[in-house]
């Protein structure tokens, strides 16, 4: 735990004092000084996230005391204007109690510059307000692009232009700069390919950080620590014991007011190419060398790569199934079909559900089917992993008995946990078998409240620490998995829609999915 | 939030009988799970001291989830202990998070033979040691003997300046030395983390190549050699590698820094308006420079505060919330293994307290 002092007078190193005044410490990580730099900063992600993650950040001492941000915007706002709207985003749309000296302590350092993004001005202007701040808030650069994707290219192209891709004149050696951006990282592989490229011609690959806010979660976080600290699961976690997987993310929201965007992505797009995957790397990978970065992100590639690719055309619809939701009830209530959804056509072909099935190629999974769904309007809000044993070889408790496979569920959401189910005697003279639940619950085994996903991911990015963040070798992986996929479907749009009444598991296609293989969805 | 199975005056039992006592109760909530992840042993004073840590255990018990025997040595004659059991506190969503279990009546010395056989099996022993000072209570030997790791707390103890010395001269000396650990010292680490936070800023990089003053500021009232500003002086001396050289008055200090400067500390009550509080603030000073960091507690709030001469560069406001004796416990419980920086931060507070008086 503690470490070698270096009296700094004697080295004059401020990394060593940093290191000698923080060993042993038991509370929580602490951010280095750093200014962020929020692209977007009168949009939707700021109010709702961003300014109230770092707002509770900064109120619990966990960014350092001279913090600052720097809103950047189109909306033409005063300085004043700006502090205002976001204290009553902290106050009204994250629902957090404002008190007024952490207030102001925080809006010490919000600054704001109202221009146009392609507007070269606009990044000289930013250049001198960091050049400003920096000897008393530090040399350390985030910038946060929480802007539509088409405008991450210009961003930062400009950001290049302005030589702010790199720290500050006068700058320590060790002080950085990074940058955050948010999904969709393109909507297909050449898209991706191409922002990728845009975005590597001005900053180096270990400086960008790809929020998938999924990974933020702590459960997410969990299946590393459940699979690689204890030594009783690894060895049964291979396609001798497991018969096959299921990764279920359902939604009960439908599209809400997100019409417009979800006419262009669907449920291929915007879950399944990114968590579910991610999810799907995680639970599959092989231990890394090291609880580290790169060994991680390494481990989820190589796990990738060895996914089978769907194929092309008839070959990849066969492995996937797609819906669409029609009017239904949900929690009692009635709720529209997806085409009368606000801005949603009438006779929209998008999917609201996807599930498909994966299968990996290499030592540990040869055989083993990955199911991968998720959907919108679905009954509950339930994201899981199921693991489903194999049957036991020999069933000798006679034909009468009929035993359910061992899965081992790990539930990411809501109620985050992890349940085993099992056969147990039912008590009596007789041998009867009973499937149990042993089941662990976070929220009542642990009675403390877990982090909100965007504080872990923002303290992360100024930590530097990139293991939740998507690499773009596994951002592009995954699209070139996924897009065969999309163009077959778009070449092919779906003549049943819809297909599924809202408030029920999904189109009957994806029962049967399963039923073809002697197999059932979990239900949730 | 949570519930106890047993408000009020629960029935007696045999120390035999208390396990199936425990599992028919936790049988009667539908959906209960069994989670520990340690045994926590706790001196308790009377039944009402019993019933009410029961009560105020809960935020620990949330994050550390446990079965605790409190220990009430001496409420009769006879050396037989009996058993009540004071909750198995349920959650919302149904779980069983801890079972309490009250021990009370034998003697002091038969504590530790009375606790053994209701620890559960397999999991660490944590003695927080509260209500009398280990020197005079008999009980403390047999329970030390049975943990992992000892807590106490010199602050609850009333132990300061001479008696905090004392006090942890003995809890050093006790046969596993870095298994003890003084709750005085989680209460300091939210000021040991803002000071790690401000080190790090420019500002604070230019204080600290010249840190050559520190004030440790105690409430008037309170001794100024307490056991929280000892602890802090004591971190602060071992992690910057001054040496000491003189102690001109009882409560002002010569240091050397490892550039063999000249560096000074010093001990001071003042009126904070904080009466409860023992500890409230601390000064930074870069002499040469002009440069000082003052910081201030002011109730559940901390604020920092760069000065250049005498023109402020700016102040931060954060929350404080007060780290009293049940949060230091649970912050000291995510350790589970001995602290060498507490350790090394202990035993320079302890020189420092001990270099004589210039006559």
């Amino acid at each position: 735990m503690t470490t070698t002092l270096t009296p700094p007078g004697a080295a004059g190193a401020p990394a060593a004092l940093s290191e000698s005044l923080r060993a042993g410490m038991r509370l929580e990580r602490t951010a280095p000084p750093c200014i962020l730099v929020i692209f977007g900063a009168s949009g939707d992600l700021t109010r709702r996230k961003l300014m109230p993650a770092l707002y509770s950040l900064m109120r619990a001492q966990r960014l350092a005391p001279s913090f600052a941000v720097v809103g950047v915007s189109s909306t033409e706002w005063r300085r004043e204007q700006f502090v205002e709207e976001m204290r009553a985003a902290v106050r009204d749309l994250a629902g957090l109690r404002v008190e007024e000296d952490c207030w102001q302590s925080f809006a010490r350092n919000l600054r704001y510059l109202s221009g146009d993004f392609d507007d070269r001005g606009v990044y000289e202007q930013l250049k001198q307000e960091l050049a400003g701040l920096a000897p008393a808030c530090g040399f350390n650069l985030i910038f946060y692009l929480a802007t539509p994707p088409s405008l991450f290219p210009v961003i930062a192209g400009h950001l290049g232009q302005a030589e702010l891709n790199r720290p500050l004149p006068g700058a320590p050696p060790e002080a950085w700069a990074r940058i955050i951006i948010e999904k969709p990282f393109g909507r297909d592989l050449a898209s991706a390919r191409q922002l990728n490229q845009t975005i590597h011609q001005v900053f180096e690959e270990e400086q960008i950080y790809r929020i998938d806010h999924y990974l933020g979660k702590e459960t997410v976080r969990n299946i590393l620590v459940f699979r690689f600290a204890n030594g009783i699961f690894e060895p049964i976690w291979n396609r001798r014991y497991v018969d096959h997987v299921q990764i279920t993310v359902a939604e009960s929201l439908g599209v809400e007011q997100r019409g417009r965007y979800y006419e262009e992505a669907g449920a291929l797009r915007d879950m399944i190419q990114n968590h579910l995957l991610q999810v799907l790397a995680i639970v599959a990978m092989e231990a890394p060398a090291r609880f580290e970065s790169e060994p991680v992100r390494d481990e989820k590639m190589k796990l990738l790569q060895s996914v089978c690719a769907l194929g092309q055309g008839e070959t990849a619809m066969a492995k996937a199934v797609r819906g669409q939701y029609g009017p239904g009830i949900i929690l009692g209530q009635p709720v529209p079909g997806y085409r009368e959804e606000p801005d949603v056509s009438p006779a929209s072909t998008r999917e609201t559900f996807a599930a498909l099935k994966l299968t990996i190629e290499n030592w540990r999974w040869a055989g083993v089917p990955f199911y991968l769904r998720s959907g919108k309007r679905l009954p509950k809000r339930a994201s899981e992993v199921a693991i489903v044993f194999k049957s036991p070889p020999y069933l000798m408790f006679g034909a009468e008995a009929r035993i359910e496979p061992n899965t081992l569920v790990i539930r990411i959401q809501p109620d985050e946990g992890i349940a085993l189910r099992f056969e147990a005697k039912v008590p009596g003279t007789d041998v009867r078998l009973r499937p149990v639940d042993m089941d662990f619950h976070y929220g009542s085994s642990f009675g403390e409240p877990q982090p909100e996903a965007y504080e872990t991911l923002l303290l992360d990015a100024m930590l530097g620490e990139s293991m939740l963040f998507a690499r773009y070798d596994f951002v592009e992986t995954a699209w070139s998995l996924t897009t065969p996929l999309l163009e077959a479907w778009e070449a092919q749009p779906a003549a049943n829609f819809p297909n599924y009444a809202a408030g029920t598991w999904g189109p009957a296609e994806a029962d049967e999915f399963l039923a073809r293989e002697g197999r059932a969805w979990r239900r949730p | 939030m949570a519930a106890t199975l047993n408000p009020g005056q629960p029935p007696s039992m045999s120390l035999e009988a208390a396990e199936r006592a425990l599992l028919e109760a936790v049988r009667r909530q539908p959906g209960a799970q069994r989670i520990a992840s340690l045994n926590l042993l706790i001196r308790a004073g009377d039944d009402a001291d019993a019933q009410r840590l029961a009560r105020e255990l809960e935020p620990v018990l949330a994050a550390h989830p446990a079965r605790v025997l409190l220990l009430t040595p001496g409420l009769s004659p006879a050396r037989e202990w009996r058993v009540r059991l004071l909750g198995a506190m349920e959650r919302p969503a149904g779980g069983v998070h801890a079972e309490i279990l009250h021990l009370r009546g034998g003697l002091a010395e038969d504590a530790g033979a009375a606790a053994m056989p209701l620890l559960r099996s397999g999991l660490p022993v944590c003695l927080w040691w509260r209500g009398a000072s280990p020197a005079q209570a008999p009980g403390f030997a047999a329970l030390a003997q049975l943990a992992d790791r000892v807590l106490y707390d010199s602050v609850e103890l009333g132990a300061q300046g001479d008696d905090w010395r004392a006090l942890s001269r003995q809890m050093r000396a006790q046969p596993h030395p870095s298994t003890a650990i003084d709750l005085v010292w989680p209460r300091m680490t939210r000021w040991r983390r803002l000071l790690a936070q401000a080190a790090e800023t420019p500002t604070g990089l230019r204080l600290w190549a010249g840190l050559d003053r520190i004030h440790f500021q105690a409430c008037a009232g309170q001794p100024p050699l307490n056991a929280a500003a000892l602890m802090l002086a004591g971190w602060l001396i071992s992690r910057l590698g001054w040496q000491l050289g003189r102690r001109p008055a009882a409560e002002r200090f010569q240091l050397r820094t490892p550039r063999h400067d000249e560096a000074a500390i010093e001990f001071r009550a003042l009126d904070c308006g904080q009466p409860e509080t023992i500890f409230y603030g601390l000064r930074l000073e870069h002499s040469r420079a002009g440069l000082r960091l003052e910081l201030e507690r002011n109730g559940s709030r901390i604020q920092a505060e760069f000065w250049e001469h005498q023109a402020s560069l700016g102040a931060s406001v954060g929350a404080f919330p007060p780290t009293d004796a049940l949060a230091a416990l649970a912050q000291e419980l995510q350790l589970c293994h001995p602290d060498q920086v507490f350790e090394e931060a202990q035993a320079a507070a302890l020189r420092l307290l001990e270099q004589p008086v210039e006559p």
